[in-house]
């Protein structure tokens, strides 16, 4: 039979450490911390999970205040929770996700199996399992979320991993094994904490956090210097697809879908522009044309879908568009760096044209050159950057001609819009005169429109100027406006109810954006101007700490597009307050509805985030290079100066040296001389007072000068032993004599030593002539 | 005599005493081009760590996911960090073997690893070795299940229980750590083996009936020996070479010369044990191997007796059985005996009182004294 024990030397008992009951005890919490830290950014998933987040958090709370409740839990029950979790997956894959939601079911799959494994009594085995879906949910949510606070949870989720697998580590370097009634048969908090406090070494624990910022150097280094090939794009990772935007920027919103958001003040778009001066005074950021109005509701024409383009590529220029270009579009100089939030839109924010458009990743992207907007395939549930050149502020769009053989109205009202005499022009205006009300409606609509045109054909700039001036006139600008009902009630069908925006036009009351913009369109039409609504942001907060423009979700506006007739669609803007933009001399800037200033507190942490956009979520090749050429430009400059300094330093010394070697200079060398070895000599006499640290370690055997040489000695007389011992067959009983004496100092109590000294002499003695041999 | 104080294997480990520094040259090299007896292997959990880091790596480099290449990179620092705390743990660290007699066959004997750490800063974790008994064929391992700090040493023990007689061959693997954190399994320092002797196993064995016994007694001459026995019988007068200590002062001053205390041990008969190991005599491997357990256990009786004064095996020299030495080096030569094919006679007559062993019916063994039976086994 065969057995180990480990057998510690006397000094060593001296330093309380945990055994191997309280390290299995501290493994679980481990293991359990590391889940949380895990399943706490899940919540931010646009995925529903909030069910199974509450469930795994409340079970792994409850075991971490009384894991020793786990036991009473028959063994049974433990072997079958995998086999019901893996049930319950199936079921939700089946029932609920479907192949197209596959990926939340995984992760709510994951969610289950981080709570079991975080739970259970783990071996290694489930040890290394849990780091491996933690790990796997840390990266699915870091890849979906790219949330600044990736690198704080994937920094203490490497730090504890680590911790947990040195611990495993630690508790596998053994033939012994604890059944989970010993661990935890009688576990008091109250003893394990104090058990962890006796044990804490403060040595150890900076060699720790000396390792952690190594590591974490470390990584930055592989993490800045790693190839980039160049091969991105090629495959989406595990990406979880949002089917609604937060904003409500989609291609079909209601009178208020756009107001709900106008009290979040979260920023969704950031905007990094080439320099201040780059942004006009007040921008807008156009994202989607919603060209048909019906019932309060504004959206996209089916038939628009016909002309849409599709692009799979991450790079595109104007010419890959088929945008009317006509070059009357002032392009500004340099890049225009966009960050848009997870959710936002589908849509890219784009003040107007632009010379090319980079994005970091493939996507499939569609184009509506009847619009000149640009949008994905679906809302972005990650983060988007995309990069623009040769950005315009356009406030007039060019008109694109459909004919008919383009479109392919699904809705066959529109054909009876369609003049006899309209022929093969452009269907397109006509459309944008589609006013679905019934006749009431339509009556008030002219009443409205003569009042402000008074009877004459205006064009359409002078309507709108008119129109807005009247809606000014009888609408104030509130956040909520109350529409009165359909005052007739008896209704039975929708194309006999009142429109909405008419009513609000009768009622008079406050409204927002949406309101004055439809409010606009229903009487452009009216009026016989095609007109159309543009959604997206307006203006921006410029973060002074960072410099660049956020733009929150609170600056989400509507505006119409009136066509001119001279083959242009010019913006009017008809929200109260909403003209020019008044220059704030406080802040330097342009203010409310243009660009005002943020110097708060929020801002400096949306700042860091940028930060966190701009130097890693962004760092790609190009970036890679640019690093690395300065790195190489400034270690060339800081080579030169190194070796200007040293030169320089040189010939004064060269200098000094000749200069005139009078008594003054001998004594000023001496005093220099005196006072450096002084210094040294204080350093090395205080150093074991004023740094008690440093003697942490020697204590015992290695502050024992006598024990030390003993040791020593007795080291060389096992290194010459041996062979050179047997050619000096006269002086093997010697050697062992001088053994014994070495072995009585080196391991024997101090007051048994006797004339060490001599025993030294005599080893040194012994040693010398058997290298002699 | 031989010398029978090389219980302790030489140092092994990168911590072990060099019979020169090491250039400064040849330590870079060894970290580049591991040295015999090393190796450095990733463990199963090490295989994931990869299979994961190349799967996160293609994901990285097809999405170009910055968030991916965080998590590489993360994950290769800590392999890299791995390596480098392997090595740093390993560093300075020496260990030998400690063996200490007596081994007996059949009976649990103690291994002893001796550790050191030999760094000033560093502690030193997870340190196991493999070992082994060769002709036992009992291997086991052996690990360090606590911190080593700097500057300290710790003792392993590994327990076995030897199968046979003769040399055993202890051999203790290079030291092997999967420290930090599992992923890489580091072998270092070369194996050592060091060799023991495992004496025969202590066997029952029947002394003659009383008549015969006190027959027995009368055999034996005189001891010579310095009284040693627990019963003092007697003062007499000094002679050469009795122990100082043995003088009773008082009794030499009113005597006038020196007396010392004569114990009951020094008129105990005393007897010579010589064995042979002829194949004449022993035809039968398992009766030698009995007349081996049978003579170790009646030398020993004899010797807590201090009844035995010397013994010799064939025509080695004799043995004079003095100290316990004397009597550990007899067990020595024999659990290393084998039958020879001739009779071999000392060169020097033996002394009387000869206790000789013969085989007894086909697997018994006697022990004889001046051609009398005095035990059986």
């Amino acid at each position: 039979m065969a057995g180990a024990e480990s057998l510690l030397a006397p000094q060593d008992r001296r330093l309380p450490r945990l055994n191997r009951i309280e390290l299995h005890q501290t493994n679980f919490f481990l293991g359990l911390f590391l889940a949380f830290i895990s399943l706490f950014p899940v919540v931010y998933l646009s995925i529903p999970v909030l069910g199974y987040y509450v469930f795994a958090l409340l079970v792994m709370l409850v075991a971490a205040i009384v894991p020793e409740v786990r036991l009473r839990m028959p063994v049974q029950l433990w072997t079958a929770i995998p086999l019901l979790i893996f049930l319950a997956f199936l079921a939700d894959f089946v029932l609920i996700a479907g192949i197209d939601g596959a990926m939340e079911a995984l992760t709510r799959l994951i969610i289950l199996l981080v709570c079991y494994c975080a739970v259970a009594f783990r071996n290694r085995r489930k040890d290394l399992q849990l780091i491996l879906l933690c790990l796997f949910l840390v990266i699915i949510v870091g890849v979906n979320v790219v949330s600044v606070l990736f690198i704080l949870q994937i920094g203490v989720f490497a730090a504890i991993s680590m911790f947990l697998m040195f611990n495993i580590n630690l508790l596998d370097n053994s033939d012994r094994d604890e059944t989970p009634d010993m661990i935890w048969e009688g576990f008091s908090w109250r003893h394990y904490l104090g058990r962890l406090w006796e044990s804490a070494n403060i040595r150890i624990f900076g060699l720790t956090a000396a390792l952690f910022v190594l590591i974490m150097l470390l990584s930055a280094g592989i993490f800045l210097l790693i190839p980039r090939l160049g091969l991105e794009n090629r495959l989406g990772f595990l990406g979880i697809r949002n089917t609604s935007s937060i904003s409500g920027f989609s291609e079909d919103i209601g009178l208020s879908d756009i107001t709900n958001i106008l009290h979040d003040t979260r920023t969704a778009l950031r905007i990094d522009p080439p320099s201040r001066d780059a942004i006009p005074a007040d921008p807008y950021w156009r994202m989607l044309v919603l060209d048909r109005y019906r019932r309060g509701r504004f959206s996209v024409s089916d038939g628009l879908a016909f002309t849409r383009e599709q692009l799979s590529n991450n790079r595109f220029t104007i010419s890959d568009l088929s945008w009317v270009d006509d070059g009357s579009s002032a392009a500004t100089d340099g890049e225009w760096l966009f960050y848009m939030e997870p959710g936002v839109s589908r849509w890219l924010p784009l003040p107007g044209d632009f010379a090319s458009l980079r994005t970091k990743s493939r996507n499939r992207f569609y184009s509506i050159p009847a619009f000149r907007v640009m949008g994905q395939q679906n809302v972005n549930s990650q983060f988007l950057f995309y990069e623009v050149t040769g950005l315009a502020f356009m406030d007039r769009f060019p008109d694109r001609l459909i004919t008919l053989e383009e479109w392919e109205p699904t809705d066959e009202r529109f054909s009876s819009l369609i003049p006899e005499s309209f022929g093969n022009g452009n269907l397109y205006r006509a459309l944008t005169l589609d006013l679905p009300m019934n006749e009431l409606d339509l009556e008030y609509l002219q009443e409205v429109v003569e009042e402000i045109t008074g009877g004459r054909t205006l064009s359409a700039e002078e309507f709108v100027v008119r129109a807005k001036a009247y809606l000014a006139e009888n609408h104030g600008y509130s956040l909520t406006s109350r529409v009165p009902r359909d005052a007739r009630g008896n209704w039975t069908d929708w194309s006999e109810r009142s429109d909405r925006i008419v009513r609000w036009l009768r009622s008079g009351s406050d409204g927002h954006c949406e309101y004055f913009a439809g409010a606009l369109l229903v009487l452009s039409r009216a009026a016989g101007h095609p007109a159309r609504i543009a959604t997206g942001f307006r203006g921006g907060t410029w973060n002074s700490y960072e410099n660049y423009l956020m733009v929150r979700y609170s600056d989400a506006h509507a505006w119409c597009e009136i066509y001119d007739g001279d083959g242009y669609w010019f913006r009017a803007d008809p929200t109260p307050h909403s003209g020019e933009a008044e220059w704030d001399e406080a802040d330097d800037m342009y203010s409310r509805f243009g660009i005002s200033m943020d110097s708060s507190w929020n801002a400096y942490l949306d700042s860091l985030r940028v930060l966190w956009y701009r130097r890693i979520v962004s760092f790609d090749d190009d970036s890679q290079r640019d690093l690395l050429s300065t790195i190489r430009e400034n270690f060339a400059i800081l080579l030169e100066g190194t070796a200007e300094g040293f030169s320089q330093a040189g010939a004064a010394a060269k200098n000094w040296v000749r200069g005139p070697w009078d008594g003054s200079r001998f004594l000023n060398l001496g005093a220099g001389i005196l006072i450096l070895g002084l210094f040294v000599f204080l350093m090395r006499w205080l150093g074991w007072r004023v740094f008690p640290y440093l003697t942490f370690y020697r204590k015992g055997v290695r502050l024992d000068p006598v024990r030390r040489q003993a040791g020593k000695l007795l080291l060389r007389l096992d290194v010459m032993g041996g062979e050179r011992v047997e050619r000096l067959p006269a002086s093997i009983e010697e050697v062992g004599s001088v053994r014994l004496q070495l072995q009585t100092l080196r391991y024997g109590a101090p007051e048994t030593r006797k004339s060490p000294g001599m025993a030294f002499r005599r080893a040194r003695s012994v040693l010398k002539r058997m290298r002699r041999a | 005599m031989a010398d029978r104080t090389s219980s302790i294997s030489a140092w092994r480990g990168p911590g072990a005493p060099a019979p020169g520094r090491q250039r400064l040259i040849a330590r870079v090299l060894a970290l580049i081009i591991p040295p015999r007896g090393q190796s450095f292997l990733p463990t199963a959990t090490g295989y994931v760590l990869i299979v994961t880091t190349v799967g996160i790596c293609i994901a990285a480099y097809s999405t170009g996911s910055n968030i991916l290449f965080i998590s590489v990179s993360l994950i290769l620092s800590g392999l890299l960090l791995s390596g480098a705390l392997s090595w740093v743990n390993f560093s300075r660290v020496c260990w030998r073997i400690q063996a200490e007699p007596p081994f007996r066959e059949g009976e649990k004997g103690a291994v002893l690893i001796d550790l050191r750490n030999g760094k000033k800063i560093i502690p030193t974790y997870s340190l196991w070795f493999r070992i082994s008994a060769r002709k036992s064929r009992q291997p086991g391992r052996v690990f360090l299940e606590h911190r080593l700090d700097p500057g300290s040493s710790a003792v392993l023990e590994w327990i076995f229980e030897p199968a046979g007689r003769g040399v055993e061959t202890i051999t203790l693997s290079s030291g092997i750590s999967e420290y930090p954190f599992g992923f890489l399994r580091k072998s270092v320092g070369r194996a050592v083996s060091h060799q023991v002797v495992v004496w025969p196993r202590r066997i029952g064995y029947e002394m003659q009936a009383s008549g015969q016994a006190e027959q027995f007694s009368l055999l034996g001459d005189s001891s010579r020996r310095i009284g040693q026995g627990d019963d003092l019988i007697n003062l007499r007068d000094y002679r050469r070479g009795d122990s100082q200590r043995l003088i009773h002062w008082k009794a030499s001053a009113k005597a006038q010369r020196l007396q010392v205390r004569q114990f009951a041990a020094e008129n105990l008969s005393t007897y010579f044990f010589f064995l042979q190991t002829s194949q004449r005599i022993w035809r039968d491997t398992e009766q030698f191997e009995r007349m081996c357990r049978f003579a170790m256990t009646l030398a020993e009786d004899f010797y807590q007796w201090n009844r035995i004064l010397g013994a010799a095996i064939n025509d080695l020299p004799v043995i004079h059985i003095k100290r316990y030495v004397d009597i550990a080096y007899f067990f020595d030569q024999l659990a290393m005996i084998e039958m020879t094919p001739t009779d071999q006679i000392p060169a020097t007559p033996l002394e009387s009182n000869i206790v000789t062993f013969e085989p007894y019916g086909r697997s018994g063994v006697i022990a004889c004294a001046a051609g009398q039976k005095i035990a059986t086994a």
